[in-house]
């Protein structure tokens, strides 16, 4: 029981810093990466539940290999986005995307 | 449902292809969409009714097709096709337009998965399926400042949404051992009150994750500004498509599972908390939309003050209104969809601009006259279709013994009409400013259909109530 408090403690703080670098950056791609550390974090979890609660450590597997493979796709076209407003303004800082507004 | 997907999925796969063969025929794209979901809306009834007892798990109890997701893939398939075929005439031009009506196949697709799914990995798996083809589709006028910064706003927040569920689901198959609806229900009603905080942490997580699909206040930032920047068919997609599966998600997880698991006894009173929501989301949508310039703004916050009131139909599970509320929820998803949906579609043919509606009734006839038709719904007046809906859910909030959210969201449906009457004003009364342009055939079509709908439901709603109710007698 003891490792799974471990690892549960690493993950909350993973979870902590992704919810930081989401509301104190300003650059896209570093609140993606944030995003992506949260997401890391519910992986780790998943994972850890599995080996020292004794799940079926088969349905882990699956679930987790099914968040790497969706974190892969979400980032994928999230970065082609993000690529697109570089190239149409030079920067990604989501400060200056202000041209809506109301 | 092995069927359905695949109606939906094969199109969408094979779509694209007519663009690698070298034949740019947008008919056929546009044509082979529209097919697909008259198809697959055409075998909802069936997949409902074959299974025995309404509550079908397929297979091994991924998916599971009832009363609830009947109702919301009705809806879905209905706002895809309005919004398939008003996008005919502007995407005809468009070299792209294969992949323009494979996305929205694709993210229609997601959205039916999602009101049916009964597992979390599932439900996980069709959220990204419905979110990610629909950041491209926002994203999708090029070169466009304005799109790709919707684009990114969108992305951004409903990435948050995401990891906000991936982390609730953890939590949840953490107690569970299982991410089957079932096995976490279950894990759910059997915790003990040293438990109680990870419950509440697992529900928090996938709450505020939904919410942010459903522009519920205060997650509804990303809304007015992605629907703003994207092509009005689109924002009708996402207006009053996709929000909609964000409830039919809550729905079957926090009604079905939390019901199950006793939640409102366990010294927590979740539903004065989800009332309060849904008050300051109705308040705060019908505040933000009055002062907007901008059309597709005005309609992004009047559709988040509709979000609030869905939320009572929510707020009132467990007490004395739940049969009305449910009733109502889902009358107000369906209605809510086609009106929200051709108000959206019309600004196609009106241009965006507030101002810009002057005078619409002497260059644009029509779709001043659907126009006017789908706003008065969205307001609730009694001969048309949101009347009933909304009464359903004031009659549920007071049955709920929460006479107080009646009257804020009554209190509200007057502000809404007041700023609806100032539209319909300027179209009718004020002198035009602008050059009379043809209106696209395609979309008085989908005005067309909407009106007829609209007007039909609000003078005989007994058919579609009496399905509703017994459709959820299966539930």
């Amino acid at each position: 029981m003891n490792g799974l408090v471990v690892y549960i403690a690493a993950s909350t703080v993973f979870l902590a810093i992704g919810v930081y670098g989401l509301l104190s950056k300003r650059n896209a791609i570093r609140i993606m990466f944030a995003i992506e550390i949260i997401i890391n974090a519910a992986n780790l979890n998943i994972a850890a539940f599995a080996r020292y609660m004794s799940y079926d450590l088969g349905q882990a597997q699956a679930v987790a290999t099914f968040v790497i493979a969706l974190a892969a796709a979400e980032a994928a076209v999230g970065l082609a986005i993000i690529i697109e407003v570089f190239r149409l303004r030079g920067r990604v800082d989501v400060d200056e995307m202000k041209e809506m507004k109301g | 449902m092995l069927i359905l997907i695949a109606t939906l999925a094969v199109p969408a796969v094979l779509v694209p292809m007519l663009m690698v063969l070298g034949k740019r025929h947008p008919s056929i794209a546009a044509g082979a969409t529209v097919a697909s979901l008259v198809v697959a809306l055409y075998e909802l009834p069936f997949l409902f009714w074959n299974a025995p007892t309404g509550l079908w798990y397929y297979p091994q109890g991924l998916l599971s097709f009832d009363g609830v997701s009947f109702i919301f893939s009705a809806t879905i398939l209905i706002v895809s096709l309005m919004v398939t075929v008003s996008s005919y005439g502007m995407m005809k031009e468009n070299a792209n337009s294969p992949i323009y009506y494979s996305l929205i196949l694709f993210t229609t697709l997601g959205m039916v998965l999602v009101s049916s799914s009964s597992d979390l990995l599932m439900l996980l798996v069709s959220w990204e399926l419905m979110t990610v083809p629909s950041f491209v589709l926002v994203a999708f006028r090029r070169k466009d400042t304005k799109s790709s910064e919707a684009a990114m706003k969108y992305f951004l927040a409903a990435a948050l949404s995401a990891a906000l569920i991936l982390f609730g689901i953890s939590i949840a198959y953490g107690l569970a051992g299982s991410t089957s609806f079932q096995a976490v229900a279950h894990a759910f009603a059997v915790a003990g009150p040293a438990e109680f905080p990870v419950v509440l942490l697992a529900s928090a997580l996938l709450a505020s994750g939904f919410a942010v699909k459903m522009a519920i206040a205060p997650f509804h930032f990303w809304l007015p500004d992605a629907l703003e920047g994207s092509y009005p068919q689109i924002a009708a997609l996402l207006g009053a498509g996709s929000k909609k599966a964000g409830f039919a998600a809550a729905l079957r997880i926090f009604v079905v599972l939390l019901l199950i698991a006793k939640f409102s006894t366990a010294a927590l009173n979740w539903q004065i908390a989800l009332a309060v929501v849904s008050a300051v989301t109705i308040t705060w949508g019908n505040v933000a939309a009055l002062t907007q310039k901008s059309m597709s703004r005005m309609l992004a916050y009047s559709s988040i003050a509709q979000a609030g009131y869905m939320m009572i139909g929510l707020a009132v599970q467990g007490t004395a209104g739940a049969a009305f509320g449910l009733i109502g929820l889902l009358l107000h998803v369906l209605f809510h969809g086609v009106m929200k949906g051709s108000a959206f579609i019309s600004t196609a043919n009106t241009g965006d601009s507030v101002e810009g509606l002057a005078g619409l009734y002497r260059r644009a006839p029509a779709t001043a006259l659907g126009l006017t038709i789908s706003l008065f719904a969205l307001a609730g007046l009694p001969p048309l279709n949101g009347f009933w809906s909304k009464l359903y859910l004031f009659i549920a909030a007071v049955q709920a013994s929460m006479p107080w959210l009646a009257a804020v969201a009554l209190a509200n449906s007057a502000l809404a009409l007041g700023y609806y009457s100032y539209l319909v004003k300027k179209m009718y009364f004020d002198e035009p400013t602008q050059e009379r342009r043809p209106e696209r055939p395609e979309v008085l079509a989908v005005l067309l259909f909407s009106s007829v709908f609209i007007v039909a439901t609000g003078l005989y709603p007994t058919p579609i109530i009496n399905t509703i109710v017994s459709v959820l007698s299966h539930f």
